[in-house]
């Protein structure tokens, strides 16, 4: 089965490091998501794989055969990114067309049905239409193009809350119908967790977690309690972060719990979804713990 | 798979081409004729309206449209190819077909357009299609020099595209400047320096094989001057097309 692999990855703009020594493997049929922060190295890692910049160091490789400049390669991923690539004074039919054209085929039939369900109209031109409606043209695409790896940058960007929901339900029922890699970059952690089977996240240009999400999940921890037993409790473990509410203080935990402590009496213990975790991963006291 | 992937984008560059040329001549007729015509039918009425197509000189136009269709939206092509998942390499080698299409199609128009006149095909070196004595050598050497033309356009095209929106109006508004202030000292410092032409003379003529007797240049020469050209345009080209990477501008 295909695969992605990703080694040792880095960028320089300048003298400012945006991405470093970044590796990770995308298998086939599974939806990761991809977050980190404002400028946290996200859109640059997804321009990388998918050839529109060069890395100034490591390899993109598709089955073990560079994926820089290899049509083979690129004709089997596709990338949705904020930027709109498309010419703004095409219309959005002849813009589907072009994609058959390059891409062989498209599924005409999914993409006529989003375009209803999005009240999308196919004459209209792209440069007429709004953001979120930019976003959702490059959407239908996204998920009518025959690949194997779709990469989706900000997929929600200017979606009200219906369509955005309208996508993640599409994404799902085609995921299901035909299964294939997603990788989705967004800021909304919270509306697609429950989507996400393993999670990449991102960090000052530093992959920080690379894990099943579940995984995560289970190894993320809140610790609450008064203040002096909770830092006795948490002691040598790998606390991202903390709250102090009154005398109360909750510390945030990522990786294993010591088995061998008693938890006191006086201390909740509770797991923490993705989104806190994220927060207080990418607030500065973030550790790498693989999952 | 990726032969015919080639010939895909080979077929729609050119298929694009050439309704923006369509475009280019209706522009043009439009300003040409139908212009003046409006003028003069709201000043003179109807008397002296003038719809003469073989006036105009749709090859001129042609080779001009060849050379900007080169040059321009580079950036864009680019953009159009990498997202629809077209390396650099065949997204280059699809813009060269398509460009040799297209300068095809300008020499046939040029050929109608000459015959449609009664004149006899272009001679761009003088009588050197007249010492050849074939049409079939004035046809490939016009095909030539047509190409020569598009892929300078392509060489400028692309370097074009490996700049930023401020980089481009730098380039397009400096450029001018500069070439005029720079002719300018050239001409005074040449007409100072009252430099005997004779020897450059002399050389452009070597070059072109000019011969004496005749009084002709030899077709060869300024052809094979012009292929060398136009593969020094190509591996230019070439080069830069795999230098371009998306920016955010």
């Amino acid at each position: 089965m295909t695969q992605i692999q990703i080694s040792n990855i880095s960028k320089k703009f300048g003298h400012h490091n945006v991405l470093q020594d970044v590796s990770l493997t995308l298998q086939p049929n599974t939806i990761y998501g991809l977050f980190g922060r404002n400028g946290a190295g996200k859109s640059t890692l997804l321009n990388i794989i998918a050839n529109r910049i060069f890395p100034s160091g490591g390899a993109v490789e598709m089955d073990n055969q560079s994926a820089i400049e290899n049509d083979r390669a690129l004709a089997n991923m596709f990338l949705m990114s904020e930027i709109d690539m498309y010419s703004e004074r095409m219309k959005i039919e002849k813009i589907f067309k072009q994609t058959e054209l390059c891409y062989g085929s498209f599924d005409w039939g999914l993409a006529r049905k989003l375009a209803q369900k999005f009240d999308l109209k196919l004459d209209a031109k792209f440069g007429g239409l709004s953001t979120g409606y930019h976003s959702i043209v490059k959407l239908i695409i996204g998920l009518s193009v025959p690949v194997n790896f779709v990469f989706f940058d900000e997929p929600v960007l200017g979606l009200d809350a219906n369509h955005r929901e309208l996508f993640y339900q599409e994404l799902l029922q085609t995921y299901e119908e035909r299964p294939r890699t997603f990788l989705i970059s967004t800021h909304l952690i919270e509306e697609i967790a429950h989507i996400v089977e393993h999670v990449f996240m991102i960090d000052k240009g530093k992959i920080v977690i690379d894990g099943e999400t579940e995984s995560i999940v289970a190894n993320s921890y809140a610790v609450t309690g008064p203040k002096k037993t909770v830092e006795e409790y948490t002691a040598g473990l790998n606390v991202i972060g903390h709250n102090l509410l009154g005398g109360l203080q909750t510390s945030y935990v990522y990786g294993q719990l010591d088995d061998n402590r008693i938890i006191p009496d006086t201390v909740k213990l509770e797991h923490v979804d993705l989104q806190k975790l994220f927060v207080y991963l990418t607030n500065g006291g973030g550790k790498h713990v693989e999952g | 798979m990726l032969k015919g992937k080639v010939s895909r984008l080979v077929l729609y560059n050119f298929r694009e081409s050439i309704i923006r040329l369509m475009w280019t001549f209706v522009w043009f007729i439009g300003i040409t004729i139908l212009l003046p015509n409006l003028f003069s039918l709201t000043i003179n009425g109807l008397s002296n309206l003038r719809f003469n197509l073989a006036s105009l000189d749709f090859t001129i136009v042609s080779v001009f449209f060849l050379f900007a269709d080169a040059a321009i939206f580079k950036y864009d092509y680019f953009k159009w190819t990498i997202q629809n998942g077209i390396s650099r390499h065949t997204a280059w080698w699809g813009k060269i077909g398509g460009t040799l299409l297209l300068t095809a199609v300008i020499v046939v128009i040029d050929i109608v357009e000459t015959f449609a006149r009664g004149e006899q095909l272009t001679n761009l070196f003088g009588l050197a299609g007249h010492s050849f004595g074939a049409n079939v050598a004035n046809v490939i050497q016009l095909y030539i020099a047509f190409l020569m033309v598009s892929v300078t356009g392509l060489v400028v095209g692309y370097m074009m595209a490996l700049l930023s929106k401020r980089g481009k109006a730098v380039v397009i508004i400096g450029v001018p400047v500069v070439m005029i202030v720079a002719l300018t000292y050239l001409a005074r410092a040449l007409v100072r320096a009252r430099v005997d032409w004779n020897g450059v003379i002399n050389f452009i003529k070597v070059v072109l094989g000019y011969s004496n007797q005749n009084g002709t240049v030899n077709l060869l020469n300024g052809s094979l001057i012009m292929i060398v050209w136009i593969l020094v345009c190509l591996g230019i080209s070439y080069l830069v097309s795999q230098k371009l990477r998306l920016r955010r501008d």
